[in-house]
Formats: C-alpha cells, structure tokens, sequence
C-alpha cells in the first residue's frame, strides 16, 4: 500500500471494488469517486498481476488507486485480480485497515440474475457477516440475502475483516453478468449512500448508462474471462444448507 | 512432373488453413476447461469501423438465450438478425458515429459506425421458433433448441 499523501482519518470506512460481475462495483465506486470529487491518496503496488500503467490525460497512472473524501476512502482497482493474486492481496488491504483503525468495510458488486433484461430497477442485497453490519442494513432498510454463493474476492474480504473484527458488508446489485450494468451500479449506490449518509446523485450516472457501455466493454471482456477461473457461475447455485 | 508444374504456394495455403482450422476447433473443445486462453482479438475494427457487441449465451435446457448489448441503437429497425446454420448474426447500426475521443492513437480518429458479431450456437435450433426483443438497447434473442424427443414408458 502506497500512500502519496499520509492518510490519517479518524474512524474511516473503506469502499472497496474490483472488476466483476457486471461490473457493477467498478462503475459505482469510480462514480462515487468523480461524484464526490474525492482526492487521490495513493495506490496498491502488487506483483501479483502484470505490470502495467493507465495513461489518463497525459498523465500514467497506477491501477489500483485509493482515494479520500472526509473519513471515506475509497479503493478502486481498473484491472481484475486474478484468483491466485487475490489473496495476499486482500489480506494486505485487511492489515493496513487494521492499521488505520477502519470499522467499516463496504465492498459493491453485482449479483447475476437470468431476467436481468426484464428488470427495470433492479434490486440491491447486503451480504453480512456480524450483528453490527446486520444493525445498520436493517436500520438503513438494506435487504439482506438470505441463501445463495458468493464467489471471488469478496469471499476473502469478508472472511479476514471478520478475523480482525472488521465490520463488513458487500452490497450486491441485481445485474447483468457479462455486460457493464450502470443500472445496478445506480442501485447499489442508493443503498452505499445510506450507509455513507451522503447524498450520491445518481441521475447523471443513468443519463450516461450507453456512454459507460460503450467505453467499458474492454474491461468487461477481460473480467468475464478472469471470472471463468474463479467459478463464478456457482453464484446461480442453491447451497447444500439450505436443505 | 517438375517443379514448375507444382504450385507451392497453394500447398502452402492449404496447409495453414488446416492448421488454423484444427486449432480453432481444440480451442474450442478444451477452453470451457481452461487450457487455452481466449483468443485476444480488440472488440473493434479500424478498416470496417465496426464494433464488437458484448454478448452472453445462456445454455438452457429448451432453448438459447443471446443477450447482446448494443448502446446508442436506438430503434428494432436498425438491427439486421440472420440464423446461417448453427451461426446467429447480428448486426447494428448506431444512432451516429460514435468516436472514442483521446483514447489511443489510432482509435481516436476513428468513426465507429455499427456493431457486428457472429456468435456460434453450441446447438442446433430451430430457425422457425426464434424471438428476439429489444429493450433499453440490449437484444434478446431466444432460439428453441431442436428436440427429438420421445417418451419412455416407465415400468
């Protein structure tokens, strides 16, 4: 973890998204950080993943970056973990929140659903995993998902951010699975600005839904194939518990 | 029969047509189990100014599904379906010529004019029984699956 600029915020929430299904949390966060105008604090140096740049008007720029706004930081990665990178990678985000004293871990993605063409608002659930994250998505009318898999990243996050007595929730937006969906990215930061208690426009995220398409189908395409390796499809799946 | 009379360059041809031919076909019959990475072509085309639609197929047990998103296709008229066989084309014309502005150094003086994408069913269909929709500009096409079926007395 690389800060450019020392990060110290007193109680800080972590936002967390990486490219999946949809990609629903990408286009969240990286709206919530354009939306909040949000201030670019550092990155993640991993060699986990090939080396590589962005170059965003005339400037490089590193994959994985973290912002802040007040005591929310954001981390928003452009490129998909792969499966055997996600690990470490996590358990080093984990021990850093540790470190700056985070309660509060919020990750977003999307959940695949077959009808998602049907749909016009989809929905969003929150995946818990102690009383206080059940506290506030009741108290904040978050629906919660009873049954069902997650698969990928958000699996490791929850599981270490439990261990070290993390508060964590993952919101899931009702999605596409291979296609960007801004319309569940809108839903789930509707639920991500109730936790946040801050006011997330996302009119102009819906207004711009076709602009995204068009401009995120590279990324898409190289997240579906990463998802192939992680067993993504078992997230359609009915659990053995739930007999 | 001399060398004048053999035309290497057609043997030449031919055999790197088979060759390409038999390793798309393990391609495709092993990338399910992820011994061959996908082929990485760019989801567009500079000489044609031609998109690639993002697509998913959803295998079910009756029929195919094919969702194809194609953003600033505004009207069903300005989508040209066909069934070739086992091939369903799709092909799109956007509302205008769309141009990724800054982006790369070819790209951005590019016109992008329509979308278009050959997606191979992984089963035969009926080309009598297809539906397709088109929503919020995502197509969804549903292609019932050829079925003989025949029904097995239990004893």
């Amino acid at each position: 973890m690389v800060e450019e600029c020392k990060v110290e915020v007193k109680n800080p929430i972590l936002v967390f998204a990486l490219p999946g299904t949809g990609l629903v949390g990408s286009i969240s966060a990286l709206h919530l950080v354009q939306n909040l105008k949000m201030e670019y604090v550092g990155y993640i140096e991993t060699p986990f993943t090939n080396p590589i740049f962005f170059i965003h008007k005339g400037k490089v720029t590193e994959p994985i970056r973290i912002f802040r706004k007040g005591n929310v930081l954001v981390i928003l990665s452009e490129i998909p973990i792969p499966p055997n990178a996600s690990e470490p990678l996590l358990k080093k985000v984990i021990e850093w929140c540790k470190g700056k004293g985070c309660k509060l871990i919020v990750t977003l993605g999307g959940i695949p659903i077959p009808n998602r063409v049907d749909v016009e608002k989809p929905r969003c659930f929150a995946v818990t995993t102690n009383g206080g994250a059940d506290e506030i998505i009741k108290k904040l009318n978050i629906e919660k998902l009873i049954e069902g898999i997650i698969v990928g990243p958000y699996p490791i996050i929850l599981r270490e951010a439990r261990k070290v007595g993390i508060t964590a929730i993952t919101l899931l937006g009702e999605s596409f699975r291979d296609i960007p969906d801004p319309g569940s990215a809108a839903s789930v930061l509707d639920s991500l600005g109730r936790i946040l208690n801050v006011k997330i426009d996302t009119q102009d995220l819906l207004e711009k839904a076709e602009e995204i398409r068009i401009k995120t189908r590279d990324l898409m395409r190289k997240t579906s194939q990463t998802m192939q390796g992680m067993g993504k499809k078992r997230e359609m799946e009915v659990p053995l518990m739930y007999v | 029969m001399t060398n004048e009379h053999i035309d290497f360059d057609y043997f030449e041809d031919e055999f790197e047509k088979f060759f390409r031919r038999i390793r798309r076909r393990f391609q495709e019959a092993f990338s399910d189990l992820g011994f061959f990475e996908p082929e990485e072509k760019p989801l567009w085309d500079a000489e044609t100014c031609c998109l690639e639609p993002l697509v998913e197929v959803h295998n079910k047990p009756e029929e195919i599904v094919v969702i194809a998103d194609l953003p600033f296709v505004k009207h069903k008229g300005d989508i040209e379906l066909n069934l070739i066989g086992d091939v369903l084309e799709i092909k799109a014309k956007l509302k205008r010529p769309y141009r990724f502005e800054h982006w790369g150094t070819v790209q951005k003086d590019i016109d992008f004019q329509t979308f278009q994408k050959h997606i191979k069913l992984p089963e035969e269909v009926n080309p009598e029984e297809v539906e397709a929709v088109f929503r919020n500009s995502v197509l969804k096409v549903t292609l019932k699956k050829k079925i003989k079926r025949k029904r097995i007395e239990i004893k």
